[in-house]
C-alpha cells in the first residue's frame, strides 16, 4: 500500500513518455467516432455555396499550436475545397503568423492571395477591437498583414460590416475568443459562428452552442482528428489519437492506483476509531 | 533527421524546458528567458504595428485630425512614471474602462443572459428538463440569503453534485489539453527534428 503511495515523480514521467511515444512510433489505430458537434460544425461549413465570404480568426499562438493549429489545417482544407473566401483576422498579437503559417501548409498555398483569401493581420483591444471589427472592418483593419490597404484587395470589395460575412470561424484557445463574438457580433448581426476552442474551454463554450449562438464547436486534439477524418485528410491530430487515449487510460490507472491506499486506509482508520469509540464507551460504564 | 536549423534550435529548446520534470537547470532557465524576452519583443512590434496602422497613418497621411485624441489619451498613460503629474494617467485609464465596460455589458446583457436564459427556459426534450433542473439546482446552492432547511435541502444538495460533475469534466478536460500539447512537442521531435515518426 505505502508503495502505491510513493510512486517517484520520474518513473511517471518515464512511464507517460513511453506511452506517448510509443504509439507516435507505432500508431495502434484505435477508432475515432465522429461527435454530433464536429459533425454540425461540418455540416455547416459544407453548406456555404462557392464564394461565400468566411472570417477566420486566427486567435491562437505557438503555445496553444498543438492543440488549435490541427483544428485550423482541417477547416481550412474543407474551406479550399468549398471555393469559398477566407479572410484571415486575429485579436491575438501572435496571430498573423500563426495564419501565415497555415495557409502556406494547406490548399490555399495555390490561391490568389487578395482574391481567394487574405491575411488582415492582428488589431489589439480584445472584445472592444471585436466590436469595432463587428461594425467597419475595414475601418478596424485598415491595412492587411504586411501594410498594404486592405480595400485595395479585390476580396474586401463590398465588405463592410459583419452583416457581409457569411460565416466566422474562429480558433481561440482564451479571450478574445467565441464568447466575445456572439457578445459583439452574433447578437447584433446573427452571423452564423463556429468556433474551434482548446480541451479546457469546451464546458465554458457548450452552453453558447446549446442555446444556437454558437452553431458548432470543435474541442481540442479529438476535435481536430474528428474533422480531419470528415474531409477524408488525416493528419497530425489523428496520428496524436492513439496516444492520447493510452495516456488518459494511464491516468486512469494512475488515479485509481494512488487512492487504493486513501481508500482502505480510511477504511481502517474509521474501524479503528469506531473500535476506541467503543472501548471508551465501556470504560466509561465500568 | 532536419537540416533545418531553425528545426534543431526548437527541439533544443523543447528538450531545454522539458528538463524541467527532472530538475531546475540551467538549460532551462536560459530557455525559459529566451522564451520570456522573445514574447515581451514580439508584444512590443505588434503593438507598435497597431498603433502605426491605426491612428498614427490615417493621422499623417489622410489628415485625420480625430486620431490625436486617442495618441494624446496613450501617451497620457506614462504620466504615472512621473511623481508630480502620475495623477494625469486616471483619465486615459477611466475611458478605457468606461469603453470596455460599456462594450462588454452590452453584449453580454444580450448574449449571456437573454439568450441563455431563454434557451435554458425553451424545454423540448428530457435532455432540456434535466438541464433545467440541473441549473436551478446549482444556482440554488449560492443561494445564501436564508439557511435552506426541510425537504427543499435536497435541491442545493442535488446542485452541489451537479457542479461537482462539472469540476470532474472540466478537470478531465483540462488534463486532456495537457497531453495535446505534450504530445505536439513529441511529435516534433520525433517527426520534424529526428524524423523517426512517419
Amino acid at each position: 500500500m505505502e508503495r502505491l503511495q510513493s510512486i517517484p515523480k520520474a518513473w511517471i514521467y518515464v512511464i507517460l513518455l513511453v506511452v506517448l511515444a510509443g504509439p507516435l512510433l507505432k500508431p495502434i489505430g484505435i477508432p475515432i467516432q465522429i461527435s454530433d458537434e464536429v459533425r454540425t460544425s461540418f455540416n455547416a461549413i459544407d453548406s456555404l455555396a462557392p464564394g461565400s465570404i468566411v472570417v477566420f480568426g486566427f486567435d491562437y499562438a505557438p503555445g496553444s499550436a498543438a492543440e488549435m493549429e490541427p483544428q485550423a489545417l482541417a477547416i481550412l482544407e474543407h474551406l479550399a475545397e468549398k471555393q469559398v473566401k477566407v479572410i484571415g483576422i486575429s485579436f491575438q498579437a501572435q496571430g498573423p503568423q500563426m495564419a501565415e503559417k497555415a495557409f502556406a501548409n494547406t490548399a490555399w498555398a495555390e490561391k490568389e492571395y487578395g482574391v481567394d483569401y487574405i491575411n488582415l493581420g492582428y488589431r489589439a483591444g480584445g472584445q472592444a477591437a471585436v466590436a469595432a471589427f463587428a461594425s467597419d472592418i475595414p475601418g478596424t483593419f485598415s491595412t492587411d498583414y504586411s501594410g498594404k490597404p486592405s480595400t485595395s484587395f479585390p476580396i474586401m470589395q463590398g465588405i463592410k460590416t459583419a452583416a457581409d460575412i457569411d460565416m466566422i470561424i474562429t480558433i481561440a484557445p482564451g479571450q478574445p475568443g467565441p464568447e466575445d463574438y456572439v457578445r459583439q457580433v452574433y447578437g447584433t448581426y446573427r452571423t452564423r459562428i463556429i468556433a474551434g476552442v482548446p480541451a479546457v474551454a469546451i464546458t465554458q463554450v457548450a452552453p453558447y452552442v446549446q442555446a444556437g449562438q454558437i452553431e458548432g464547436i470543435l474541442g481540442g486534439l479529438p476535435g481536430a482528428a474528428e474533422y480531419e477524418l470528415l474531409v477524408e485528410k488525416p493528419g497530425t491530430a489523428v496520428a496524436a489519437m492513439d496516444a492520447q487515449s493510452l495516456a488518459h487510460l494511464l491516468i486512469i490507472i494512475l488515479i485509481i492506483l494512488r487512492n487504493i491506499p486513501n481508500f482502505f486506509g480510511a477504511k481502517q482508520a474509521h474501524a479503528q476509531s469506531v473500535s476506541n469509540s467503543t472501548q471508551k464507551g465501556r470504560g466509561g460504564r465500568s | 533527421m532536419s537540416l533545418d536549423m531553425g528545426i534543431w534550435v526548437a527541439g533544443l529548446v523543447t528538450l531545454a524546458i522539458l528538463s524541467h520534470v527532472w530538475k531546475e537547470n540551467p538549460f532551462y532557465r536560459i530557455a525559459e528567458h529566451l522564451y520570456v524576452g522573445i514574447s515581451a519583443g514580439h508584444a512590443v512590434v505588434m503593438a507598435w504595428g497597431n498603433i502605426r496602422d491605426t491612428a498614427v497613418k490615417p493621422l499623417a497621411e489622410e489628415g485625420q485630425l480625430v486620431w490625436i485624441i486617442p495618441i494624446v489619451l496613450g501617451v497620457l498613460l506614462y504620466a504615472r512614471y512621473f511623481k508630480g503629474v502620475a495623477w494625469i494617467a486616471r483619465f486615459p485609464v477611466a475611458v478605457m474602462v468606461g469603453i470596455g465596460t460599456g462594450v462588454a455589458v452590452r453584449g453580454a446583457i444580450h448574449g449571456d443572459f437573454v439568450q441563455q436564459i431563454s434557451a435554458t427556459i425553451s424545454v423540448g426534450s428530457v435532455n432540456d428538463i434535466l438541464l433545467l433542473v440541473f441549473v436551478i439546482a446549482s444556482l440554488s446552492y449560492f443561494f445564501f440569503s436564508r439557511t435552506i432547511k426541510g425537504p427543499v435541502a435536497a435541491i442545493p444538495q442535488l446542485g452541489r453534485v451537479v457542479l461537482m460533475v462539472a469540476f470532474g469534466a472540466a478537470f478531465g478536460t483540462t488534463v486532456m489539453g495537457r497531453m495535446a500539447l505534450l504530445i505536439g512537442r513529441i511529435q516534433f521531435v520525433l517527426g520534424d527534428w529526428l524524423g523517426v515518426m512517419k
